[in-house]
Parts: structure tokens; C-alpha cells; sequence
């Protein structure tokens, strides 16, 4: 025979206990996940705008000419930068005769290391928008350097890598967004 | 005159009441200035790069730029709101660290106000009940009875140990017979996989190669610290440390390495030469290693350049 | 020979902890015919000794082949980072813990407090499985003493962050004491669930134990506050972070239990609620300690993390079983006198309704904190929760709180009417009432603020009447003094983030340049190298009024991490402080600072200290008053004669 008062005391007992069985067990499934360092925001959706004036004194607009464009945001005081940008200016000419354009954003950054960065990895020809305060980088949703951002023909954001880029992906993308 | 006295008191009080009462209440939230306005929408904003920290408390590249954004945007006029809408376009929902009060978020405004709704009404029933049964005789208060016998401590530690096993029972299981259902679920990693030094291994890579080596360096711990003899962790942290100057460190993690044949034989024998380099050791034997087993490497050029100059 | 030594300690820290759990609860099962000698409960402290002294003495001869100085040592690390590096990871923090965990064996375990016997020896028994708990995770999944071969020359020392000031040899022991003062409480409630004895016998016993937890968690919050303010280059003291919650969860509860103690002392009401509150405690630390070593909440304080998680969750979960089995095993259930509560106005109420907004605080911070790891883990969606959410919710209920703060120490316990209360409440409200009036003409600010600033008045001039009524009664005098630093810290609180200024601004040499409000102009740059570092300082002369301070904030420049950090310089005074960032300088001597005028922070530890030390003086006081008189008789096992007779103490004492 179980009285009211005994009744509400045994609903209250278990749903505490339901409660610190639901919380740990979702802490046990939670064990090791790590927040992943990615986002998947701006795919799918159209590019920001990219234009500004360009390491070498030019000016520069982002158009859709329905070419891929791989926009790459760097600066010279981030170590994967440095290394990664020989590889990108070898990229860039071998896409050129594909129509495959390759921009980057040197963000955050002092020009003189920047310009003497470019000339030091033979890698002039790159296009380099300069972003003194990192407006352009965080106005493509850049969480860090490096960081580079695929735009199909139609000016659509198809795919981020954050960290640097290998050969093998950035020819991956190009088969499968152009 | 007493009378009086105890009638002007109560009125004094009663008009400065009123007047702290209108004081609030006309008040205006005064217009601060930019740089306070800034910080405001900072602090609601995650920073992209960081471990936990706000776009106002991170000192990172990253946030001083989503600052000067933010500055500009509301130079330009835009309310705090459409600048956090203008973010979230960017970098996602996650970004804004206050709760929507939609959808499953909305637990995180109901819970506190439903603990202190049921807890004010405890309270108040309670209180009542007592001046209406004072009288009301009780039962013997059960807490304060008697003790448990012997028998039944041993049965609440049996159900103590039944407890503690379940957890790391409950880790196991889905391992062996969820790996399925996990990977079909998005690629992600069984439980236990997740706890994997494989994955702090790759965050630490991810995290060095955006220029974050304290990060990385921890990760690689965290990896070591699972599994010490992870020759991936080992390399990764040695390198870190090599950056840092710690030489002897760096040769200690990689010499196991360096020697076996593996897939960070290459990498550990470059950390281990240009260690052996800093400590003025003889190291052109073990970057000759190198360049025999990984000639295309990316630093490749420069170690040679390194034994050319020599 | 060290790692030896340091193993076998600790091996020994563990069997003998052991030998206190089987000893006490034998000697708790027959009380009348065996008792437990007073030293076995100092093996466990002398082995722990051993342990920690091994691995500090490995770490001050930067002995390299045992595993943790190899791992955490260096021979340029200085003496004292060498000390403190035992905790910067998680190996050694661990034998941190159990030397805390066994100390506190041994402090327990050597008086018997008068007439609780049994009580008392359940509790060491309880204890002592903590103890030997966590001395058994140190012995079989640390790795401190494992040796090395072949040994290297030198190690990479400590992290960085954590070897670079002095607040490190004291926050994290403060912290722990007070995270593991809890293991205490929770030692007592379940002796209380097994003998059956909770009422005011057992809120007394345990009184001084949760004021000791409260003071040194109380010491430990602020302390980490002040560290991130001098440290991190924005002026914040507080930022919800994982790691920082989790401290703040078993704060917040002891300051319930310390109150609704009270209640438990005079009336024997509410001692399932108690209970509950020193259990929570326990396991809402244990989840604190969970959320710092598994890495499940991205915090920037996880710098010591293992895969120690799944113990420590089969630990809290055998943890909440045990417990809920020994309610539910109880003859009668979990029963509480019913009916023993005042009316609406008195002082129980008062202190229920505190309970109330302290345990809605609590749920908030917890909810907010698990929250985006429930998520992430449930259904893998991504949700931030941060600063704004746990301000927006908090601020309110710790206006609510402040207002009772003001109200209830003058309630009287049996009730009030309410013309009695409004009488007394009379010159409180009006003081309070013209601060509102004078800061709204002279210092307009936002409305939080001023309501806050108004309730302050309230709080302190009733503390002060108070005080100024009751000098001897220092008892009650050590209470209200904790009130009054709770208040000067919430006063800091609001005034610094109402009166805040700041502002950035370029200096070149030779001009001086107003920068939020202030004069700065520059009288040297100077670059130099520090260990293996680029440090940068610029050297400032800044004038505000008539008071011109010389400060250097740096940018230390580590090459090893192409990474570049701020030092900041802070001048304090009573009005405020004085807050400068270096950003950059450039070649010609030009320097781009952030100035902030940050008014009141210096409240803010001024009344973290009040706190602390109130907390402290009324356990010292408490000592001494037990003394002086002759020992109070508390009868067991019938409960100490309650001050207010209630319906079932009276049946209770007929039996």
C-alpha cells in the first residue's frame, strides 16, 4: 500500500535518478569527441565579394567567368603559409591553361614580408589581395591561415580546407567542380 | 510629537523610495562608447581559432580581425543584431554563443525558470502547511530513525560496483557491435575510436599546421599520453619541441623512431638530424638518411642546402 | 631509486587508505566494543608525503629518467616552476589530489567530534574509499615514475602558460583543497544515510568542514579570476568557461549547504535536502574534475588532460547509485520531519528561498556547460553557449539573492510579522534607496547597475547595524562579514563593467597622445631576449588628472611558436586600475596601446578575501568557543536538544 506522499518521494527519487543516468550517459558517449575544426557554412551558397588592391599595385574583382577560382588566405607570419606557397604558384600555372584561376588574400599582414616572401618562392605571378585588418578573410569565414575556399563557375562556394593544401586535393577539386 | 515623529519617518522613507524608483525607471541605458559597444557583440561571438574563448577575450589574428569588423560595421550603423547575423552567414549558427530559444535550445531558458517556479512554490506550500498543522501529529522522522544493518551496506556497495562497471562497459560495447551503425552515420568514428591517440594525432597536425604548435603540442601529449608509443605522436611532438629549442627532448622522443623501418622513419631522422645540428653533434650522416628514403620531401631543398653550406 | 621510492609510497598510500576504509567501518559496526586507532589514519598521509616529496625531489634534480620529468622538467625552468610543474599536468596532479585526500583522512580521522561515534566512523570509512580510489588510479594508470631509457639530457618543461606566474604555486592547491573539501561533506552523508542520524548533531559536526571547503573554494575562484586578469591581455576576470564553471557548481552549492545547515542546527528540518546538497557537491566537483581531464569541453584551462574519463564517470556513477540504493535501502524510506518549516516570513523561509536561488544558479551553470557536449554528442549538432547566455540568466537571480541577503538575517526563526520586518528594513531600504537617487544625478549608468549599486546599500547598511549591534557574538559577526565580501564583490562586478573605458590609440615619441581619457606618451622602447624569447617593452608615462603612473607593458615574442603575446602592465588604487596593453611597435619608436580605465576591479579580490578569510574566522571562532565551555553533551543517539521543539523531536524523545 503505498501512500500519496510515498508515492511523489519514489516519482521524485526516480526522476532524479533519470536525470544523472540520461547526463551520464551522454557524457559517456560524448567521451573524446572533439568539436571539429571545421565549418560548413558559405557551401553551397554564393561567394563573398573579393576585391581590393593587389601586392604588386594592381586592383583586383572577383568575377564568375565560369572557371573555377581556388581563393587561398595566407600571410607571411604563419609558418604553413611559407610553405605551402611554392606549391601554390606552381599550381597556379599549371591550371592557367585549364581556365582555373587561383587568388589569394594575404591578410593581416606586412607588405615588405609579404612582396619578400612572394620573390623568395619564385612565385610572383600570384595574385595577392592585400587585407590589412583581415576584413577579407573573415568576410569569407576564415578561422584561420591557411585556409582555402573552392568557387565553381557560377560563383558558388563548392568546398574549404582549413591548414594547408596538398597537391592531390587541390587537383581533386578541380576534377570535380569544373 | 511622537506621533508626529513616527509619521514623518515612514514618509521620508516613502518619498526616497519613490524617487530610487524613478531614478530606475527613467533612466536611460546611456549610449557607450564605441569601443564598449564592440566588446559587447565580441563577447557574444566565438572566436573561430580558440579553445572555448570569445571573439572579445581571444588574442588571436583571427579575432582582432572579426573585431575590426565588427568596428566597422557598426561605425557604418548596423545593429548589434544584423552584425551577429552577418556572422553567422559566414561561419554558421555555432557562432553566436547565446541560445536560440527554439527548438532543443529552448531547455536552456525553461530549466532555470522551472527550478525556480517548482522551487518558490515548494517553498510557499511548505511554509503554509505549517501554520495550518502544527498540531497535526507526525510520523517519527524516517531520516533520523534507525540505522542499516550490516546486510544492507553490503547490498548499496554491490549496487556501487554495478554502477561503476557499467560505464566503461557501456564505452566497450558500442565499439564492437556499433561500428557499423556509426560509420553509416556520417563517417564519423566508433566511441571507442573516437578516444583514439589517432585523433588527437590528427588534431595536432590540423592545429601546427595552423600555426597553433602550443595546441598542437598539447594535442600530440594527449595522443602520447593514450598510446606512448605512437610513433606519429612521438614525430609530431618532437618537431614541436624541436621549433621550441628543446633539442635533447625532441632526439629522446624520436630516436625510436628514427631507427626501424615505419612510415615516420623519414620525418623522426630529420627531427633527430637537425636536433643532432643545434647540439653541434655530428648530424650530416643522419640527414643523408633522409634524403635517401624520402628524396621528394618538401624540405628536401633546404636540407640539402643545409649540407651544402656546411 | 627515486621512482622506487615514489612507487612504493604510493602503493602504500593505497593499501594503508585501504586498511582505514576496513578498520573504520568495522569499528562502525560495533561501537560499543572496538575503536579505531587514532594514527592508522596518518599512514595514508605520511606514504601520500612520501609520494609527492619522491616526485619533487625528481623534478628538483632534474632527474630525467623518471617518465614525468622527462616529460614536464627542464633544466632552465626556475626552482619554483619546477615545484608547481608537479601539478601542471595531469600525472602528477593526481598525486596532488591524493596527498590532499589522504591529509584530510588524517585531520578527520584524529578527532572524534563528541557523541557522533558512529557518524564518525562511517564518514573516515567513506572517506578513506575516496582516498584509496584515487591513490589507485594514481598507482595503476599514472605513469609518473615509469623509467626512461635511455635518459635524455633535458626535458621540454612545463607548459608554457603555466610557468609563468606566481599565482600557479597557489591556485590550483587552493582550488583542489577546496573541489576535494567536498569528498568531506559527501563522507558525512552517506555516514548520515547508513547510521540514520541526520539532524542538528549532524549539520553541527559538519558545519566546520563546509565552511572549510567554502573559504579555500571561495579563496581558489577569486585567486584564478585575479590570474586571468593580470594575465590575459583584455581585462576580463570571468569568462564561463568550462573549467571556471566547474568550479563555481560546488561552490554554489556549499553556500547552500552552509545555509540550509542552519536550519538542519536549530530545527532538524530539511535533512534530506541537505544531504543532497553535500552529495551534489561531491559529485558536481567530480564532474568538474571529469570536464578538466577529458577534453570533452573545449576550455583554454584544459592543459593536463588523460584518458583517466571513463573512470572517473564509472566512479560518479557507482558514486549516485551508492548513494540512491542506501536511501531507498533506508527503513522508511528517504523521509524528513514534515511540518517543521516557519511560516512565509522568517528566517527558514528566507534561507530556503536562498537554497532555491543558489540551486537555480547552479542548474543554470550546469546546463549551459553540459549543454553543448550533450548536444554535440546526442546528435552531433554544434551549439555554443556562452558569456551572454549565463549573464542574461544570472544576473537577475543574483539581484533576487541580494535583495534576500538584505531581508533575511533580520527575520526572526519563528516567524514575523510582516509591519516588524518593514520597520526594521526601514533605514536599510532608504540608504539604499539614495544611493539609487545620488549615483542617478552624479554617475549615470545602466540600470543593472544602479539597481545593483541600491541593493548594496541595502545589504551593507543592515550588515553594518548589525555588526555594530552584535560586537561579541563573533559567531555571527564572521557571518556577516562573509555577506559583506560577497557584497563588495558584486558591487566590483557591476562597477567595473558599468565604468569601464577603453580605448586604443598610436603614440609616436615626443607627443603625448589621450588615449580613453588618459595622457600617454612614450619615454623608451627597448627590445631584449628571455629565455630564448623576444620581449618588447615599451616604456609609457601616463597622466590622468593629477596622477601620473610609469608603466611597461610588453609583447613577448616566442620565435620556438611564431607566436606573439601580450604582457599587460596594470597600475591599481582604491578608485581603480589602470590597464595597458602593448599592441604593436614599430621601428620609429611609435607604439599602439589599448588604455582602459577599469574603476572598482580591486573590489572585486578585496571581497573574494573578505569572503575567505569570514569563512576561516568563524571556523577559528567556533573552535574556541567549543572550547571555553565545558564539552556540550550531544547524546547519542538521541539528537541534540533541539532550540525549537518540534512535533517529531517531541515523538522522537517520548520513544
Amino acid at each position: 500500500m503505498i501512500r500519496p506522499r510515498h508515492l511523489f518521494r519514489l516519482l521524485s527519487v526516480a526522476t532524479g535518478v533519470l536525470l544523472a543516468v540520461g547526463v551520464l550517459a551522454g557524457l559517456t558517449l560524448s567521451l573524446g569527441v572533439h568539436g571539429e575544426n571545421t565549418h560548413r557554412a558559405l557551401l553551397g551558397e554564393r561567394a563573398p565579394a573579393l576585391r581590393g588592391s593587389t601586392l604588386d599595385g594592381s586592383s583586383y574583382v572577383l568575377r564568375p567567368t565560369g572557371h573555377l577560382t581556388l581563393v587561398n588566405i595566407w600571410a607571411a607570419w604563419c609558418a604553413p603559409c611559407r610553405d605551402e606557397i611554392p606549391l601554390l604558384a606552381r599550381a597556379a600555372a599549371d591550371y592557367r591553361s585549364q581556365g582555373v584561376r587561383l587568388v589569394t588574400v594575404d591578410t593581416r599582414d606586412g607588405p615588405v614580408a609579404a612582396r619578400a616572401l612572394l620573390s623568395d618562392a619564385n612565385a610572383q605571378d600570384l595574385v595577392a589581395v592585400v587585407d590589412p585588418h583581415g576584413r577579407l578573410a573573415v568576410s569569407w569565414g576564415a578561422t584561420g591561415v591557411p585556409e582555402t575556399v573552392v568557387v565553381d563557375g557560377q560563383g558558388i562556394v563548392r568546398a574549404r580546407r582549413i591548414g594547408a593544401v596538398s597537391r592531390e586535393w587541390l587537383d581533386s577539386q578541380v576534377r570535380r567542380w569544373s | 510629537m511622537v506621533v508626529t515623529r513616527r509619521l514623518w519617518v515612514p514618509v521620508v522613507a516613502v518619498l526616497v523610495a519613490a524617487a530610487a524608483v524613478a531614478a530606475i525607471v527613467l533612466t536611460h541605458e546611456p549610449t557607450p562608447p564605441l569601443s564598449t559597444r564592440v566588446d559587447r557583440v565580441a563577447k557574444t561571438l566565438r572566436c573561430p581559432a580558440c579553445n572555448g574563448e570569445s571573439v572579445a577575450a581571444s588574442d588571436t589574428p583571427i579575432a582582432r580581425s572579426m573585431r575590426a569588423e565588427i568596428t566597422h560595421q557598426l561605425k557604418d550603423g548596423r545593429s548589434p543584431d544584423q552584425v551577429r547575423a552577418w556572422f553567422v552567414d559566414r561561419y554558421g549558427a555555432d557562432i553566436v554563443t547565446t541560445p536560440s530559444s527554439r527548438g532543443p535550445e529552448l531547455l536552456l531558458w525553461a530549466l532555470p525558470i522551472g527550478v525556480l517556479v517548482l522551487g518558490g512554490a515548494v517553498v510557499l506550500v511548505r511554509s503554509r502547511r505549517r501554520t495550518t498543522s502544527a498540531g497535526e501529529p507526525t510520523a517519527p522522522a524516517a531520516a533520523s530513525g534507525g540505522a542499516l544493518s550490516g546486510r544492507r551496506v553490503l547490498v548499496a556497495v554491490v549496487v556501487c560496483a554495478v554502477a561503476g562497471a557499467a560505464v566503461p562497459a557501456a564505452v566497450a560495447l558500442p565499439s564492437r557491435g556499433g561500428t557499423d551503425a556509426a560509420r553509416s552515420s556520417g563517417g564519423t568514428a566508433s566511441t571507442s575510436d573516437r578516444l583514439g591517440p589517432q585523433d588527437w594525432v590528427r588534431l595536432g597536425r590540423s592545429l601546427d599546421s595552423r600555426g597553433d604548435p602550443t595546441g598542437a603540442e598539447q594535442a600530440y601529449r594527449r595522443a602520447l599520453a593514450l598510446a606512448p608509443n605512437n610513433d606519429a605522436a612521438r614525430t609530431g611532438l618532437a618537431f614541436d619541441l624541436l621549433r621550441r629549442g628543446h633539442l635533447s627532448a625532441a632526439e629522446w622522443l624520436v630516436r625510436p623512431v628514427a631507427g626501424p623501418a615505419g612510415r615516420y622513419r623519414p620525418l623522426a631522422l630529420l627531427v633527430l638530424g637537425l636536433a643532432q645540428r643545434g647540439r653541434g653533434e655530428p648530424f650530416a650522416p643522419t640527414l643523408r638518411r633522409f634524403l635517401r628514403l624520402a628524396p621528394d620531401h618538401p624540405a628536401a631543398a633546404q636540407v640539402r642546402r643545409l649540407l651544402r653550406s656546411r | 631509486m627515486t621512482g622506487w621510492v615514489g612507487t612504493f609510497a604510493l602503493a602504500a598510500a593505497f593499501c594503508s587508505a585501504l586498511a582505514c576504509v576496513g578498520v573504520w567501518a568495522s569499528a562502525a559496526l560495533r561501537p560499543a566494543t572496538r575503536q579505531a586507532p587514532r594514527w592508522l589514519g596518518l599512514l595514508p598521509l605520511l606514504a601520500a608525503g612520501a609520494t609527492v616529496g619522491a616526485a619533487e625531489y625528481a623534478l628538483l634534480t632534474h632527474d630525467f629518467s623518471i617518465r614525468f620529468v622527462a616529460e614536464n622538467g627542464s633544466l632552465s625552468t626556475p626552482a619554483y616552476y619546477t615545484v608547481t610543474s608537479l601539478w601542471a599536468a595531469h600525472d602528477g596532479s593526481l598525486l596532488l589530489w591524493v596527498l590532499i585526500l589522504t591529509a584530510y583522512v588524517a585531520v578527520l580521522g584524529w578527532r572524534t567530534p563528541a557523541g557522533a561515534r558512529r557518524l564518525h566512523a562511517w564518514a573516515v570509512s567513506c572517506l578513506s574509499t575516496v582516498a584509496a580510489f584515487f591513490a589507485g588510479l594514481a598507482l595503476f594508470t599514472g605513469q609518473v615514475f615509469d623509467r626512461v631509457q635511455p635518459a635524455p639530457a633535458d626535458g621540454p618543461g612545463p607548459n608554457p602558460l603555466l610557468a609563468d606566474h606566481p599565482a600557479m604555486g597557489v591556485h590550483p592547491p587552493l582550488l583542489y583543497a577546496g573541489l576535494l573539501g567536498t569528498a568531506v561533506l559527501f563522507s558525512y552523508a552517506v555516514a548520515a544515510l547508513v547510521t540514520g542520524r541526520a539532524d542538528g548533531g549532524w549539520a553541527r559536526v559538519v558545519r566546520p568542514w563546509a565552511l572549510w571547503t567554502w573559504s579555500v573554494l571561495t579563496a581558489g575562484i577569486v585567486m584564478g579570476a585575479w590570474w586571468s586578469y593580470t594575465v590575459l591581455g583584455w581585462g576580463g576576470y570571468w569568462a564561463w568557461d568550462p573549467v571556471e564553471n566547474a568550479a563555481l557548481l560546488p561552490w554554489l552549492l556549499t553556500t547552500a549547504l552552509l545555509h540550509s545547515g542552519m536550519v538542519l542546527r536549530r530545527s532538524g528540518a530539511l535533512p534530506a535536502w541537505s544531504l543532497s546538497l553535500a552529495v551534489g557537491a561531491f559529485v558536481l566537483a567530480g564532474l568538474g574534475v571529469f570536464i578538466t581531464r577529458s577534453g570533452v569541453s573545449v576550455s583554454v584551462h584544459t592543459f593536463a588532460s588523460s584518458g583517466v574519463g571513463v573512470v572517473l564517470l564509472a566512479f560518479l556513477a557507482a558514486v549516485l547509485a551508492g548513494v540512491v540504493a542506501l536511501a531507498l535501502l533506508r527503513p522508511g524510506g528517504l523521509g524528513s520531519p514534515r511540518g517543521s518549516l516557519g511560516p512565509v516570513l522568517s528566517r527558514t523561509s528566507a534561507i530556503l528561498a536562498n537554497n532555491v536561488l543558489l540551486v537555480v544558479l547552479a542548474v543554470t551553470v550546469l546546463v549551459g556547460t553540459l549543454f553543448p557536449v550533450l548536444a554535440d554528442a546526442v546528435n552531433g549538432s554544434q551549439v555554443a553557449v556562452g558569456p551572454s547566455y549565463f549573464d542574461t540568466v544570472s544576473v537577475p537571480v543574483v539581484g533576487l539573492l541580494l535583495a534576500l541577503m538584505g531581508l533575511g538575517p533580520y527575520l526572526r526563526w519563528r516567524g514575523d510579522r510582516g509591519a516588524a520586518v518593514l520597520r526594521r528594513a526601514l533605514l536599510p531600504a532608504a540608504v539604499g534607496a539614495a544611493v539609487v537617487v545620488c549615483l542617478a544625478v552624479k554617475a549615470p549608468t545602466g540600470r543593472a547597475a544602479l539597481v545593483t549599486f541600491g541593493l548594496a546599500g541595502f545589504v551593507l547598511t543592515g550588515i553594518v547595524r548589525d555588526v555594530v549591534r552584535r560586537v561579541g557574538s563573533w559567531g555571527r559577526v564572521a557571518g556577516m562579514g562573509a555577506h559583506l565580501g560577497f557584497v563588495l564583490l558584486l558591487v566590483g562586478v557591476a562597477g567595473s563593467s558599468a565604468y569601464a573605458v577603453a580605448g586604443e590609440g598610436t603614440v609616436t615619441p615626443g607627443h603625448s597622445h589621450r588615449v580613453a581619457g588618459v595622457d600617454v606618451a612614450v619615454s623608451a622602447v627597448s627590445r631584449d631576449r628571455s629565455a630564448g624569447d623576444i620581449v618588447t617593452r615599451a616604456g609609457l608615462v601616463l597622466r590622468r588628472g593629477d596622477r601620473t603612473v610609469r608603466l611597461s607593458p610588453g609583447l613577448r615574442y616566442s620565435p620556438a611558436h611564431d607566436m606573439t603575446v601580450a604582457v599587460p602592465a596594470v597600475s591599481s588604487r582604491v578608485g581603480g586600475d589602470l590597464y595597458v596593453t602593448l599592441l604593436s611597435a614599430d621601428r620609429n619608436g611609435a607604439v599602439t596601446v589599448r588604455v582602459a580605465r577599469n574603476p572598482m576591479v580591486g573590489w572585486i579580490w578585496a571581497g573574494g578575501a573578505v569572503m575567505a578569510l569570514a569563512g576561516l574566522g568563524s571556523l577559528l571562532l567556533r573552535r574556541r568557543r567549543r572550547r571555553a565551555p565545558a564539552r556540550a553533551a550531544v547524546p547519542e543517539p538521541a539528537p541534540a536538544p533541539p532550540l525549537a521543539v518540534t512535533p517529531d523531536l517531541a515523538a522522537r524523545a517520548e520513544r
